[in-house]
């Protein structure tokens, strides 16, 4: 029964926006695309336990690839490299040190210009009609989701979750943790950066804001909001894009006001850095 | 000129550096929230200049009764948190993105100096100085933060009040940020995020010093120095 409610209500966020005026459908399809961000940080902190808050990384990095040049997107599985390198300073300071790259690429966005484009003003990017981005957002979303739950699932889900309770017991049944940690980086990676393009060409436009807090906390917090479960990141993502597009006219800046009170409360929760919830 | 763009800002993120580390290393927190309290300490400073220390004590002060008892983790999440709401109190409060504090100029040595920055080196240098002097005298204080930093535990076995300690440096380490941050941002457009971009180039420098273990505090005005003159 609870299966039936919770396909029905993603069936009809999915399906909602498409009815509505262009405003709605531009929301829908950036909170859609935000989902799918959160779907690949909620694998990476529920399967690996690596909480990361510098997904904006993935993220911000194939965005301004895809704005510059599309061809080359080759480079952005890099940036998986990158947090992957950084999981090795553990668990504890890892998401703080990932907040603080993100928060560096930030501010040397700024300052890539080329051709006399970039800069604080960033880059144009190829954009679609949005029916089709819209259209577009939703199909990937549901492939995401369905391709993070059957991974997850998997034998080898099983292998990473075995990595992230006890490395040293999978070590001593014979498993070699960090090829299984390097997939499962480059497997959340390569989602962000899908969303990357995603956002670059609903917006038509990719600035320096796609590296700031707003992106890189914004998995963690509608993660939290949605209850740390694969298929209420949608739920998450649409209630902070909602919440804070139509109050920022009233409190400038809102989303930021519900990122501090759900950090805060997070920081008390038990939920919080405990990784072992079905998904 | 050299002074102003090259010494000033070294002993300033040196102590700022050593506020990251104190917290790090005494309070078991990597205190996120020393950016914002960086940038209230200028926003504060348009009121009074005495008002930003006190304003970041209160700011330290409720950091360490919220996060009493949280592990490292849990507590730097929680600074995050105080960052991101200093931040948009800051944003709720002016209504505008950006504010241009006043300064004023003096003469000294034959060069102009912005008042206020020269006063910041001199609080920053004080700092430095004094706790370089804790460092280095070797007294029952010195050696309680030592034991502090090693184990928690095995400090309060000794009958060390750790948690008067972290009190002590979580409350000195923001009022001093405060104090710097009201000084060293006048004359200067601020906007609630510029505290960001000095607190990634302290925790630089103090991710470098925390490399030399039982030297660290020492270290962090030479780290600063280099780091500064590299960037410069």
């Amino acid at each position: 029964m609870a299966n039936v409610v919770i396909f029905t209500s993603t069936l009809l966020l999915l399906l909602m926006p498409a009815f509505f005026d262009y405003y709605i459908k531009l929301l829908a399809s950036s909170a859609l695309a935000l989902a799918i961000l959160t779907i690949s940080w909620l694998h990476l902190e529920r399967d690996l336990g690596m909480a990361s808050l510098g997904h904006s990384i993935p993220f911000g990095v194939s965005a301004y690839l895809f704005a510059i040049n599309p061809s080359l997107l080759f480079l952005s599985p890099l940036t998986a490299l990158l947090l992957y390198s950084l999981s090795m300073l553990g668990r504890t300071l890892f998401p703080f040190a990932t907040f603080f790259l993100s928060v560096t690429f930030w501010y040397l966005a700024h300052h890539v210009v080329l051709g006399g484009r970039g800069g604080e003003e960033g880059f144009e990017a190829p954009s679609l009609d949005l029916n089709l981005a819209y259209t577009l957002s939703a199909v990937v979303f549901l492939l995401s989701y369905l391709l993070t739950w059957k991974v997850s699932n998997s034998g080898l889900g099983l292998k990473v979750r075995a990595v992230r309770d006890d490395e040293i017991a999978a070590k001593a049944i014979g498993m070699n943790p960090e090829p299984l940690k390097i997939f499962t980086f480059t497997f959340s990676c390569g989602l962000a950066s899908i969303t990357g393009v995603l956002h670059a060409t609903i917006f038509g436009h990719v600035s320096p804001d796609v590296f700031s807090p707003y992106f890189s906390l914004f998995p963690f917090v509608a993660a939290m909001i949605g209850g740390r479960r694969l298929w209420s990141c949608i739920l998450g993502s649409y209630a902070v894009v909602g919440l804070s597009w139509f109050l920022s006219p009233y409190v400038p800046g809102f989303h930021y006001l519900i990122y501090a009170i759900t950090i805060i409360l997070a920081s008390r929760a038990q939920a919080y850095a405990r990784s072992n919830r079905a998904v | 000129m050299t002074v102003t763009i090259y010494l000033f800002p070294a002993f300033i993120y040196a102590s700022l550096a050593l506020c990251v580390l104190l917290s790090y290393r005494g309070a078991k927190i990597v205190n996120l929230s020393l950016g914002s309290v960086f940038t209230l300490g200028g926003y504060s400073s348009m009121f009074s200049p005495l008002a930003s220390p006190a304003v970041g004590a209160l700011i330290g002060l409720l950091l360490h009764v919220c996060t009493k008892g949280m592990d490292t983790g849990r507590a730097t999440l929680f600074s995050l948190g105080l960052a991101i709401a200093i931040e948009e109190a800051l944003r709720i409060s002016f209504r505008v993105e950006y504010v241009l504090l006043r300064s004023h100029i003096i003469h000294l040595f034959e060069s102009k100096l912005v008042l206020e920055h020269f006063l910041a080196f001199l609080v920053s240098a004080t700092f430095l100085a004094s706790f370089l002097f804790f460092e280095l005298r070797g007294s029952l204080g010195k050696l309680k933060l030592r034991v502090v930093e090693e184990d928690l535990e095995i400090a309060e076995i000794y009958g060390i009040d750790t948690e008067r300690v972290r009190a002590i440096i979580l409350v000195v380490s923001s009022a001093i940020t405060c104090c710097l941050g009201g000084l060293y941002l006048s004359g200067r457009v601020i906007s609630p995020t510029i505290g960001w971009l000095s607190l990634i180039f302290s925790c630089i420098i103090a991710t470098i010093a925390h490399a030399f273990r039982d030297k660290a505090y020492i270290l962090v005005l030479p780290v600063s120095l280099g780091l500064c003159w590299l960037t410069w």
